[in-house]
């Protein structure tokens, strides 16, 4: 066996450890969090919503099942980078087409490895996610500081202008075929929709197109009276706000333009980002939690129905209990009793925290594509 | 919704004996069942045979049956205890069956099923209302497909594709079935098969061999709330049992897109089933070249699994089960461990490795090919930070002599057949294949295991390598082998290997900690660090970061460490998971905090429930020394977990560890030949005469000196193996060449052999002034058979009361002698009206839980108290709970109170094709019943109904008697004919039969011709067996004979005083009032 480069991280709390690279070879800046999902290494380093974080893994062995063309999020990755206890370069699966390793080095993100994660999971749950800086270069623990505490934190910096789309474009393909082993053909739709691309998973594009929606996809920089007239035109019955990555109070223009949409009647669903952006546009502001829901098997209650799912979750800001004014909960995270799912009354528009479209994570809450076509359906 | 009040009486049912494919993981369910019923108000009513377990502690049920779980004895029980609902989810297939059984036949009316409702079991249970149930949801099944000549079968096989399997229908013991790879080899099985089947049906089936296996443990509530609690990867390919697969958690070789295809599918059968209140487990195959994933089974019920699963993150599931079947739902529940709601899906940060444990050295012609049906007889789960370490750590926790990857000396094409083969060390051969450069191409055409897994085992033998005497200076190196799991023993020997300096473990140890490197501990969260875990459930790993050191655990109390007994194998089973349990219980009575220290995953000792504090670690010296450093307790019991933690107690005592109780000495006394030879002469005790052998010929002096037969052992090993009695030279010539190698250092003992002696069984207790006679059992089958193996009775059938005296006072003179604190066990052999003495072992014995349960007195309990310092007579006084406690001649013993008890041990010879039905001083019984009643006939016919050996009450018996038995044929003759049973018997036995005015017929031995006996067995004309044997005489009828008996389930009896004994069952059993059920705390009050 070859060994790995070394690296080193350094966390604000003044936390400093050696540990190996196995990803790309550089200096990086970003928030640190840890993900307890035990499967999807892959879905997560390439869902955008994580630009400017290092994701730590709570699962120790990564790398195992290598990666594949089929299980991307979006066309790249887009974290600063891995941070795991264990990475195995040979992988096996039998969908397998590269390791992890070139993976990343293709996308020139960070693979950090042979480091306790366990104790830096113990420690962002005691002090709450901070920001880090990690390196293959540079060894001097004072140097890698200076660096830390000139660089911009994550909320000063745009991701959602990195990640979103630069120009519209149609999606067609509908969900995985667990059987065929392929993405199935979209149904015939029964309305159609604008997906604005804060970052948005490709996962939930595919549950859209499989409750029978149109799906387009706009950049970030969309413009409101645009849409608001498409929809009063029929030329598309709502309006979908993705996840995406960052701070949603930093985001002032999409606030605005959002809020343009509530005026308008404009039927929207959001997720993630999105449902944080629409308590922000109704004037209720996030609060940012200690360390996030970052993993795969956190308790929602759908208090519809009364039964409990296990949610994917990717979240480190969330909106505030007061939200209760105008808008009814829908969702309760039981772990912590915050807010997951809204429905503004007197509105069509519902949103949720959660992520219903998984990848990775349990599915159990893919009916809500359905609801938004019932929704918007005219 | 809160708990349901329409239903008072719950009976619970337990799984009985621990044989193979159902051990103490029923008791962990069972009496999580047991506690959870009783907090929430219900009344629990319980039936189960075996006394071993934690849950017929008579304080645990409201009513506890220790009965033969049947279903007339079930049914009485209802009725005169107004059961409202059963909970038959909890006791394994055992509690499942009969109450499906009962359900089927209309005793049920009225009562109630919790956990799964009778439709649901049917559908999960029954093969073909399963497969179509499959078949409605869109589930994958294995192509298969019925034949009835040859010319269909073909054409089924070549629809079907190579390898195909072929299962003859309605054959016993899998006649006519098999695999085919090729058309030539389809065709002769498929002609076989269809000859052997009474119908001419074959099934020809798609072969899954070499395919990935998983299981998914499911919970499922009222208001269909569904979670996962943990996915499990065998590490062996189909084809081997998943009780005998190398197993690991969670699934480490499925994208999240294979994983979740697989957690819906599970939901979906469940719900299908229509298993709603409770956990069950779902077992998976895939293809590993297509990804095709097709449905194997579900039990719809806790599992073996279930337990490991439990362990394995920390999730109570049978706990959670039972609260589910009484009403509640997911989100009601709170998870113990975190204090957030249990309805979610455990995550966990590490490697969980299960490793079943086999014993085939116990049965020598047992066929050791493992394959479908399961052959081990417990199992050991290590959790590590990753699948190294787990891996390597659970090797060391296996008691079977490994500290790691031990090298294998065999030649290579040995290896490379054990590596082909599924066996019960193919993991080690694997490994020496890589040692031996073979390619991962090469291995995993050979064995088909997963090359993910290949991978580790691969780098670990490159690892091994590396490790030189430079280790001992390297801080790096060091910390790097330790991540792997590497064990300092392993690390000795692999300097010695690599640098050929010979270095102790403990020069290893010496160095690792002058590097800086200890053992660290983290805890089982059910979380992956996301919450703060509440209760201490821990498991050591070597840090691959060097942290700063945290602060060890605080605790103002005094705290005491009790070391378990690891692995249930035979020999040391759940009899001492019981007593470390107890530990516990009567440690925190006394307001002490408890540190609970084992390795295996079915017991209760390692419910997080049990103890203060629970480490799940090999019970080796490096682990336990890391957490005695860690913790510093107060005390530490070595005596109740068997030889394992007991072989320890030499070097805890070494390196300043405070044991309890009886000190290391005095054990070492008790196993040391020579000293206690002088205690026995000092004290005037008597032993039978003996001898040690250094050669062979040495041997054959002795043996005459001390007269035939003799008994014969090798010094070097516990338990009985490789003991023998040897009835003449030439048997001795023939067990000196062929058995064992003599030498200096492994000498031979001989002993005089007490031939037709009555053998008794004592435990005691005493605080070093004060003696307690727990009881004095007498073996029913006589001295030469493995006390464990035998049948025995409480308060002795036979004996003076003078005599029993004379052996209670015996007791009292050794236990004083030895200078004993806490429990002792002595074996005496009564020969000619003389008293010998066998064995003594100062530490808790097999028959502990089974004496505690027949008087009343918890001994393990009074125990722990006297080892922590109170007086006896204190300690007895805290729990005479039933008033039992009398003083005569200045020796403390129970007062019986009219009952008599008999334990039956259970074989699992029909589970180890070829094994051969025969006691002898080795053990071979998995596990144990107890018939309880007022005397002794009715117990034994009990004890016998629950060992699966019913006696029937007519027909024909067979009798053969060995030569020294002939004299007593007719009495046992006379007896049978009372109770109207017909007699046959071979020759010399009919003649001694007839001689003495019985009516025999005869019949003839196989050698003699036919019809034979063996036919007489195939047409189902024998009703029962009593065939007694020595090692010597007309084996190969009697191999035969015994191997039909088995397959057949025909009553046996081996032993002449075990035939004396069904005389008198057969006495009591004229009408069926003898079958009434009596709960113990009716006899005890």
């Amino acid at each position: 066996m070859e060994s790995l480069k070394k690296a080193w991280i350094y966390l604000e709390n003044g936390t400093f450890l050696e540990a190996s690279s196995f990803g790309a070879n550089k200096t990086e800046v970003g928030e640190i969090v840890f993900n307890t999902s035990m499967t999807g290494y892959q879905e997560i380093m390439s869902d955008p919503s994580y630009a400017g974080q290092f994701v730590t893994f709570t699962m120790p062995e990564i790398g195992n099942v290598g990666v594949n063309d089929e299980d991307m999020e979006s066309l790249a990755a887009h974290a600063k980078g891995m941070i795991v206890r264990r990475y195995q370069k040979r992988y096996s699966n039998f969908r397998a087409e590269d390791s992890l390793t070139n993976f990343l080095k293709k996308y020139d993100v960070m693979g950090i490895c042979d480091i306790d994660t366990r104790y830096l999971t113990k420690m962002l749950r005691s002090e709450g996610a901070m920001m880090m800086i990690a390196s293959t270069e540079i060894s001097d623990k004072e140097e890698l500081k200076k660096i830390l505490e000139n660089s911009p934190r994550i909320e000063d910096i745009n991701y959602i202008e990195k990640v979103s789309t630069k120009e519209a474009y149609k999606h067609t393909s509908s969900t995985y075929n667990y059987r065929a082993f392929e993405y199935d053909k979209a149904p015939s739709p029964e309305a159609k929709i604008v997906v604005i691309d804060f970052g948005v998973k490709r996962n939930i594009l595919n549950e859209l197109v499989n409750a029978k929606i149109d799906v387009e996809v706009v950049p970030n920089d969309f413009i409101a009276e645009d849409l608001i007239e498409k929809y009063n035109n029929k030329l598309i019955d709502g309006v979908f706000l993705s996840n995406g990555p960052g701070d949603p109070l930093v985001l002032k223009r999409e606030q605005e333009q959002i809020k343009k949409l509530i005026d308008a009647k404009v039927p929207m669903f959001g997720i993630c980002l999105g449902h944080q952006l629409l308590s922000i546009s109704h004037g209720y502001d996030t609060f940012k939690l200690k360390f996030g829901h970052h993993g795969g098997n956190h308790p929602v209650k759908n208090e519809k129905t009364g039964l409990v799912e296990i949610t994917a979750q990717n979240h480190n800001y969330n909106v505030p209990d007061n939200i209760t004014e105008i808008a009814e909960v829908t969702h309760v995270n039981l772990f912590d009793n915050t807010i997951e799912g809204l429905k503004y009354k007197d509105e069509p528009i519902f949103s949720v925290q959660h992520h219903p479209e998984a990848s990775p994570g349990p599915k159990e809450s893919a009916y809500i594509f359905s609801e938004f076509l019932s929704l918007i359906k005219r | 919704m809160p708990k349901r009040t329409d239903i008072k009486t719950i009976l619970l049912i337990g799984s009985g004996p621990i044989v193979i494919g159902q051990a103490c993981e029923f008791d962990y369910s069972g009496t999580q069942a047991v506690k959870t019923l009783k907090e929430l108000g219900y009344r629990v009513v319980l039936i189960n045979s075996n006394p071993a377990t934690i849950m017929t502690d008579p304080e645990f049920a409201d009513r506890t049956y220790i009965e033969p779980i049947k279903e007339d004895i079930i049914e009485k029980i209802i009725k005169d205890e107004n059961v409202d609902a059963i909970l038959p989810t909890m006791g394994g297939q055992t509690a499942l069956n009969v109450a499906m059984s009962m359900y089927e036949k209309g005793m049920l009316e009225g009562v109630e099923f919790l956990g799964a409702d009778p439709q649901a079991i049917k559908k999960g249970e029954d093969r073909h209302l399963f497969n179509e149930a499959m078949i409605k949801i869109g589930m994958d099944l294995p192509k298969s497909k019925n034949a009835y000549s040859v010319e269909e079968a073909i054409e089924v096989a070549k629809e079907i594709g190579f390898p195909v399997i072929s299962r003859a229908s309605f054959t016993l013991a899998g006649g006519g079935s098999g695999v085919a790879y090729n058309m030539e080899e389809f065709e002769k099985l498929a002609a076989e098969g269809i000859s052997a089947s009474p119908i001419n049906e074959i099934e020809i089936m798609e072969s899954m061999l070499g395919w990935k296996e998983y299981e998914m443990e499911v919970i499922r509530d009222k208001a269909d709330n569904c979670i996962i609690v943990c996915s499990i990867e065998n590490f062996d390919p189909m084809g081997v049992h998943t009780g005998d697969s190398i197993t690991v958690a969670p699934a480490l070789t499925l994208t999240d897109k294979e994983y979740q295809r697989m957690r819906d599918a599970s939901f979906a059968i469940l719900r299908e089933i229509g298993v709603d209140t409770g956990g069950s487990n779902v077992q998976f195959s895939i293809d590993p070249k297509t990804g095709r994933m097709i449905v194997i089974e579900m039990n719809p019920r806790v599992s073996r699994s279930s337990a490991l699963a439990s362990k394995a993150t920390g999730y109570p599931i049978a706990k959670v089960a039972t609260l589910l079947a009484v009403g509640f739902t997911l989100d009601e529940i709170t998870n113990d461990i975190t204090g957030t709601p249990a309805a979610f899906e455990p995550v966990i940060d590490y490697i969980v490795t299960k490793v079943p444990r086999f014993t085939f050295e116990k049965f020598p012609e047992a066929v050791s090919t493992l394959s479908t049906s399961m052959k081990s007889v417990g199992e050991v789960m290590a959790i590590g930070r990753t699948f190294k370490e787990s891996v390597q750590k659970a090797l060391c926790s296996l008691e079977t002599g490994l500290c790691g990857f031990d090298e294998i000396d065999a030649d290579d094409e040995f290896v490379r057949h054990e590596i082909r083969r599924p066996n019960a060390d193919r993991i080690l051969y694997v490994a020496e294949g890589f040692r031996r450069s073979m390619s991962i191409k090469e291995m995993f055409d050979t064995c088909q295991i997963d090359p993910w897994f290949l991978y580790q085992l691969q780098e670990l033998m490159e690892k091994e390598k590396t490790i030189t005497d430079k280790i001992l200076f390297d801080a790096d190196l060091m910390r790097e082998v330790k991540v792997d799991g590497f064990s300092d023993k392993r690390i000795a020997q692999l300097i010695k290997k690599n640098s050929g300096e010979s270095v102790s473990e403990e020069l290893v140890y010496e160095a690792r900690k002058k590097l800086g490197i200890s053992l660290e501990y983290n805890e089982v969260d059910t979380c992956a660090a996301e919450f703060e875990a509440l209760t201490p459930y821990l498991y050591s790993t070597t840090n691959i970061t060097k942290l700063p050191k945290t602060a060890p655990r605080q605790s103002d109390k005094k705290k005491v460490l009790i070391l378990g007994g690891g692995p249930n194998r035979i020999g040391q089973g759940i009899e001492f998971d019981y007593c470390c349990v107890h530990a516990a219980f009567a440690l925190k009575e006394m307001g002490i905090e408890t540190i609970m220290y084992n390795c295996n995953p079915e017991t209760v000792s390692t419910d997080y429930d049990t103890s203060d504090v629970l480490y799940f670690e090999p019970i080796d010296f490096e682990h336990v020394r890391e957490v005695i450093e860690a913790e510093n307790p107060d005390g530490i019991i070595v005596h109740f977990g068997g030889q394992t933690p007991l072989k320890l107690a030499d070097g805890l005592t070494k390196i300043g560890a405070k044991i309890s109780g009886t000190p290391s000495a005095v054990i070492d006394l008790a196993e040391d030949r020579e000293q206690f030879s002088d205690f026995v002469n000092r004290h005037r005790l008597k032993q039978p005469a003996n001898g040690l052998a250094r050669t062979k010929e040495e041997s054959y002096v002795i043996a005459e000196k001390l007269g035939y037969p003799v008994l014969v052992r090798p010094s070097f090993v516990l338990g009985g193996r490789g003991m023998r009695i040897v009835y003449s030279e030439a048997e001795l010539k023939e067990y000196m060449d062929l058995a064992i190698s003599v030498s200096n250092e492994a000498p031979v003992l001989i002993d005089k052999f007490l031939d037709q002696a009555i053998e008794l069984d004592v435990d005691c207790i005493s605080d070093g002034e004060d003696v307690y006679i727990g009881s004095v059992m007498q073996h029913i089958e006589e001295a030469g058979i493995h006390s464990g193996d035998s049948a025995c009775s409480l308060p002795p059938v036979n004996l003076s009361q003078e005599m029993i005296e004379k052996v209670e006072l015996q007791t009292k003179t050794i236990a004083l002698g030895l200078g004993v604190r806490g429990l002792m066990n002595v074996q005496y052999a009564i020969y000619e009206g003389e008293i010998y003495l066998i064995e003594v072992n100062p530490r808790a014995s097999r028959t502990v839980p089974f004496v505690s349960k027949a008087t009343g007195m918890p001994l393990a309990k009074v125990a722990t108290r006297v080892m922590m310092g109170e007086n006896l007579r204190d300690s007895l006084a805290y729990y005479d709970k039933y008033d039992i406690v009398e003083e005569t001649n200045g020796l403390l013993r129970p007062r019986l109170k009219g009952h008599v008890s008999v334990k039956e041990a259970v074989f699992p010879f029909h589970k180890l094709y070829g094994a051969d039905l025969v006691l002898s001083p080795e053990m071979k019984s998995t596990g144990e019943v107890m018939g309880i009643s007022k005397n002794f006939g009715v117990s034994f016919a009990k004890s016998q109904l629950s060992a699966g050996n019913k006696i029937p009450t007519g027909g024909t018996c067979f009798l053969s008697f060995v030569d020294s038995d002939k004299q007593h044929a007719a009495e046992i003759a006379a007896g049978l004919v009372k109770h109207g049973f017909k007699l046959v018997a071979t020759k010399g036995t009919q003649e001694a039969i007839v001689a003495a005015g019985i009516e025999c017929e005869r019949v003839l031995k196989i050698s003699e011709g036919r019809p034979n006996i063996e036919d007489s067995m195939k047409n189902d004309e024998i009703a029962m067996a009593i065939n007694t044997s020595d090692n010597n005489t007309s084996k190969k009828d009697a191999v035969v004979i015994r191997q039909e008996v088995l397959k057949r389930s025909i009553p046996y009896f081996t032993t002449l005083s075990a035939a004396r004994a069904l005389i008198l069952a057969l006495d009591e059993m004229k009408d069926d009032k003898w079958s009434k059920a009596t709960a113990l705390q009716d006899f005890l009050v």
